[in-house]
């Protein structure tokens, strides 16, 4: 098991990081949506807007959601020691393991601040989409926290894979559908033209949009993304360096698994702004699915964020809001596109990306139950893969390195899926140019919209 | 402050923040969003927040969830009415 550095000696922070006052460039702003006779009505709380425009450094992090923060926070940093010994590797290898919450992740972090802004703001229900169930889980935990009811749309694949997720979803109170559900428009739509398994996230927040519909206190939350739940996250990455600090130590690598963005951006962006500002030369590396390739084969434009091409145009790497994500165990992964924040750190070569195929990463999964005596969830195992593979090339170059991996999430849920790994039925998904092609033509030319 | 400088800042913070080129004189109070003014959510609640900052209030949270604005009209109306009250 791995070495805990003193967490009680590490305070949780009463601030969030606001990584945009670091950057030497602007975010590109959203395109207008479509023409509507319907007026304009605000979804989201009006806080959760200030603090993408803030020019503030630091955002306070209310009390009631830092007294929740603090059931469990500060999250254990460990060192790696037996999967170092392992690798026989001069690295030496940190994991923030984001897993000890009751809802199994990181996602818990941002879904308390969120469900509390929404109830300030009179929201009576939240609705929202979860793949792998994390985020699900995560909403359904925070909206019991505030009285708020849960309405989740979970991805088909792990809404049948994963039947506990939505156990625990429910005894907190939530709603559950799988999505596709033939009762959405989106989702007919689908069905008359996709295999059933196919469906992704992109698809699942396109039905639960239509879900907000039902009345005027439902309104939909998203996990990942959007810039105020990266700025939650980098409690994470805040965290780490005051852990860090504490053993004299410095980070060389930060590695977080790549979806939509929230747990790579939240861990990596204290570091990134000391790269941009005090010269430092911290490597914050992104992993991916070669299945989901977005960041290191998808390209760097506007794009819609869900499928049904209702949500406002964003710029950011994608592999077109109507890919097919292939049917790969990290369902937290499947979505076809990654934030604008992280596409354009990527863009500007601030961060670094890799992907990797799916049976390496239960590879390196099942390797770190063995060594650490924890299971990652399919999601992190990504990360862990990625830090084995530097511990690897550091033992190849005799270079020594420090890398931190955020452990974005514990894996009981999924044991399923390492099962299969373990039986041998585990298949990589290869995503061919041409599929990737057709799925980036469907995208509508930037110019014909404006 | 008077109705005039109330709807002059809500223009401008529309032009500003939906990059019209045009001035607050030409923009038609009865323009419609939606119609009109092409903006998302996040894009109107930072017209929103500019105002704010502008005429120095702070629009309670659950006023603005409520309310669903058709015209630039609307949302002048309701700072109208969030300045009579954080200002009186």
């Amino acid at each position: 098991m791995g070495r805990i550095v003193s967490p009680s000696k590490v305070e949780v922070p009463h601030k969030w990081f606001n990584i945009l006052t670091a950057l030497n460039f602007d975010i590109p702003v959203n395109l207008p949506p479509e023409r509507s006779s319907d007026g304009v009505s605000v979804q989201l709380p009006i806080e959760l807007v200030r603090q993408t425009v803030t020019k503030k450094r630091w955002v306070d992090i209310p009390a009631a959601v830092r007294a929740a923060y603090e059931k469990w926070r500060p999250t254990p940093l460990l060192r790696a020691e037996a999967l170092e010994k392992y690798l026989d590797t001069p690295a030496r290898i940190y994991y923030k393991n984001e897993g000890v919450n009751v809802s199994g992740s990181h996602k818990l972090n941002t879904a308390i601040a969120q469900a509390y802004y929404y109830h300030r703001a009179g929201v009576r229900r939240l609705v929202t989409a979860t793949g792998a169930g994390q985020w699900g889980t995560a909403v359904a935990v925070a909206c019991a926290m505030f009285g708020l009811e849960c309405g989740v749309r979970m991805v088909g694949t792990s809404f049948h894979s994963k039947p506990y997720r939505r156990t625990m979803m429910e005894l907190y109170g939530a709603e559950v559908s799988p999505s596709p559900d033939p009762i959405t428009k989106a989702g007919r739509q689908f069905l008359a033209n996709h295999d059933p398994d196919s469906g992704n996230m992109a698809l699942a927040i396109a039905e639960s949009l239509e879900d907000t519909t039902r009345d005027g206190f439902t309104r939909f939350c998203i996990g990942s993304g959007e810039l105020y739940s990266i700025l939650h996250q980098t409690i994470i990455g805040l965290e780490v360096k005051g852990q860090l600090s504490m053993l004299g130590e410095e980070a060389d690598v930060i590695i977080g698994s790549l979806g939509a963005g929230s747990n790579f951006g939240g861990i990596a962006a204290p570091y990134i702004a000391d790269n941009i500002e005090n010269g430092k030369k911290v490597r914050c590396l992104s992993v991916e699915p070669s299945a989901c390739p977005k960041l290191t084969r998808g390209e760097y434009r506007y794009d819609f964020t869900d499928s049904s091409g209702l949500t406002p145009m964003e710029k950011m790497y994608t592999l077109g809001h109507h890919f097919a994500t292939p049917d790969i165990h990290a369902g937290g992964l499947r979505y076809h596109a990654t934030s604008k924040l992280i596409s354009a750190l990527y863009h500007y070569g601030l961060v670094e990306a890799i992907a990797v195929p799916q049976t390496d990463v239960f590879a390196s999964g099942a390797l770190f139950l063995r060594t650490e005596g924890f299971l990652p969830a399919p999601e992190s195992a990504h990360a862990v893969h990625g830090a084995v593979l530097e511990a690897i090339a550091a033992r190849v170059d005799g270079i020594p390195r420090t890398i931190v991996i955020n452990l974005s999430g514990h894996g009981y849920f999924d044991l399923a899926a390492y099962q299969s790994w373990h039986d041998g039925t585990m298949v990589d998904i290869n995503v061919t140019d041409d599929e990737i092609r057709k799925s980036l033509s469907q995208i509508p030319d930037v110019k014909c919209i404006l | 402050m008077e109705h005039t400088d109330v709807a002059r800042t809500v223009k401008e913070a529309i032009i500003r923040e939906a990059s019209f080129d045009m001035n607050a004189a030409e923009l038609d109070e009865l323009s419609r969003f939606g119609e009109d003014i092409r903006v998302d959510s996040i894009t109107f609640i930072r017209i929103v927040i500019s105002v704010e900052e502008e005429l120095d209030v702070e629009t309670p949270d659950d006023a603005l969830m409520q309310t669903q604005f058709k015209t630039v009209a609307d949302l002048i109306e309701f700072f109208v009415g969030v300045v009579e009250e954080q200002h009186t």
